[in-house]
């Protein structure tokens, strides 16, 4: 019981307050960023710390289911990887927001950032190869053609996307340009197995965190693609509309990662009404 | 069978009815869970079973068989002078056993005599056997009853009675090869699968193994708190139907006696609907369908027959045939 509350209704309420907490949060940063009350600096710090709060607060909650799983359990593992992968992703968007802020013309350019985030990638994979083998106990063989085929997939998808990139010429560095390719590869592997896990879940309380991450690499996906096109926008001064939507979405799928693994630590703590021994 | 008196020790002889009701109103009263032999002069042998004090069947033992005695002709069954009566109390596994050997029909009785080497080796070839069995093994005054479900057997239940103490075990299928060297009087009972007691029995054992894996599978997916929660749920529901069974990662801790197999069904049944109840909200309803047929397909052949024909048709999981044909691992 708590607040005089039963389980299941304690846990229906957090979760209004959180999605509550979460409009709450996206309407601001739009505001910040549409009407730009105050000065540009500030409006744009405003916004990197709005960024960096929303990162910092998936990365906690990923950190304390991890925590909440025995040593023993098999989605510890999962979840320590996930959390891993989110605190490197705070760490791209801490030192990018330190850029933004700094540097003259507010655009970054490829370099610490994007070391955090790309080296994620890897321990998010982690996390849904993890994933995978709880769910479907492969032999080795199954596994070995999984991640090969995985692995193919993201080769394929960096090769093609980092072709077209030079062939539209939006950049001329060849490693920026790499760079740049990966994340939308990288987004598109993480996004069919997350597909795949989440509908394999079906609905199910253990399946909401890979939909946060779903979201997550749609959005990534656009700003990638924006970045790439030239038409994002480095500072709010300078913002269109559509880099607007674009940072918006960005913003929401941490919220909405945040919002998936809170919903599993609900579940944790309130689901499954506890026995009535246990009182 | 059988006639298992012969494993119950006497304790009064050639006594009045009256002082039989007397003795039988004692057990009640001290929630008795056993055996009650009664022999009358004329060789017919009776054993009453009771589980806390209430009288749960009246066999009547032949040498060949036993017969359930209509509850309407206890009475007139037991007003009778002349009674020798023993007690042997056991525990609900016993009982259980006991109730297999009573009820479930004997085809062939094979009698020997062996040594503990030879008892060895047989008890291999019995394991092996496709045909479910009972045997009877006899040194001194200790009787061993072990039970053999029908190959594979992966659980063997034994009792052993030792004067007026029943000990309930569960065995593997080799039995210890440092037995006394003795002679072994053993008669061995073959019987027939086609039958409600075997079923009842067979689906308690196959229902243990199931839930086990569940719970455990459970646990994989979702943590070992989360387990350990449902296995609470489970019980505290099972508790609330009246049922005395406790469920966790182990398996089923099963102390229920069920009247009948049907009722064995419905109570397996409602758990395995419980489970899926308060498993979907977790791990989502295509998984938890996923683990029913993961686990029905590691469970022994003879097993997942059982649970197939009797849990998993109504649960609308599909044929047993059918669901081991689908290929699990695509999910």
């Amino acid at each position: 019981m708590r607040f005089g509350l039963d389980a299941r209704s304690t846990s229906n309420r957090l979760m209004q307050v959180a999605i509550i907490a979460a409009l709450i949060l996206i309407t601001a940063y739009a505001v910040v960023y549409f009407r730009e009350p105050f000065s540009p600096f500030i409006n744009l710090l405003l916004a990197d710390i709005l960024t960096v709060t929303a990162s910092v607060i998936s990365a906690s909650f990923a950190t304390i289911i991890w925590r909440m799983y025995e040593k023993s359990d098999a989605p510890r593992r999962v979840w320590g990887f996930f959390a891993f992968g989110l605190w490197l992703w705070v760490l791209g968007e801490v030192s990018w927001s330190y850029w933004n802020l700094t540097l003259p013309n507010r655009e970054v350019p490829v370099g610490v950032p994007d070391f955090f985030w790309v080296i994620a990638y890897y321990f998010l994979g982690q996390a849904l190869l993890s994933q995978y083998k709880i769910l479907v106990q492969p032999t080795q063989a199954e596994l070995t053609s999984r991640v090969t085929r995985s692995v193919l997939f993201l080769a394929v998808s960096l090769v093609v996307i980092f072709s077209l990139l030079r062939w539209l010429g939006f950049s001329t560095n060849v490693f920026d340009t790499l760079v740049n390719a990966f994340y939308p590869a990288g987004d598109l592997t993480l996004a069919l197995a997350a597909i795949w896990i989440t509908r394999n879940f079906q609905g199910g309380a253990m399946g909401r965190p890979w939909i946060g991450l779903l979201v997550f690499t749609a959005s990534d996906l656009l700003y990638a693609w924006l970045q790439l096109s030239g038409a994002y926008a480095w500072s709010l001064d300078q913002g269109n509309l559509v880099s607007g939507v674009s940072d918006i979405i960005y913003f929401s799928a941490y919220l909405v990662l945040s919002i998936g693994s809170f919903s599993q630590w609900l579940f944790l703590k309130y689901g499954l009404r506890p026995s009535h021994r246990a009182h | 069978m059988p006639d298992l008196s012969v494993i119950i020790p006497e304790t009064h002889q050639n006594i009045s009815f009256g002082y039989l009701e007397v003795l039988i109103q004692d057990r009640r009263q001290e929630l008795f869970s056993g055996l009650m032999r009664i022999s009358y002069p004329s060789g017919e042998n009776l054993v009453f079973m009771f589980l806390d004090g209430v009288q749960q069947n009246l066999y009547r033992c032949t040498e060949s068989a036993a017969e359930i005695v209509n509850r309407q002709s206890w009475l007139q069954v037991l007003n009778r002078p002349g009674a020798s009566v023993g007690i042997l109390p056991m525990s609900v596994d016993g009982l259980r056993l006991v109730r297999v050997i009573h009820e479930a029909p004997v085809l062939k009785v094979e009698k020997s005599s062996l040594s503990n080497k030879e008892l060895a080796e047989n008890f291999k070839a019995w394991a092996d056997s496709p045909e479910p069995s009972f045997v009877h093994v006899r040194a001194g005054d200790v009787h061993r009853l072990h039970l053999f479900v029908g190959n594979p057997n992966p659980i063997v239940e034994e009792l052993t009675v030792t004067g007026a103490q029943a000990r309930f075990s569960i065995g593997g299928t080799s039995i210890s090869q440092t037995l006394p060297m003795t002679d072994y009087k053993v008669s061995r009972y073959v019987s027939t699968a086609e039958n409600d007691a075997w079923r009842e029995y067979k689906l308690r054992l196959a229902f243990h193994s199931l839930m086990r894996m569940l719970i455990n599978r459970f646990g994989e997916l979702a943590g070992r708190v989360l387990a350990e929660r449902l296995g609470g749920q489970l019980t505290d529901w099972v508790g609330s139907s009246g049922w005395n069974m406790s469920i966790n990662s182990n398996g089923v801790a099963n102390r229920q006696y069920f009247d009948s197999l049907t009722e064995a069904v419905n109570a397996y049944m409602g758990i395995l609907r419980q489970f899926r109840d308060e498993a979907s909200p977790a791990v989502g309803p295509r998984l938890v369908e996923n683990m029913f047929r993961d686990s029905l397909t590691k469970l022994p052949v003879n097993f997942r027959s059982v649970v197939g024909s009797y849990l998993y048709d109504q649960l609308g999981l599909g044929s047993a045939a059918v669901v081991t044909q689908k290929e699990i691992t695509k999910l």
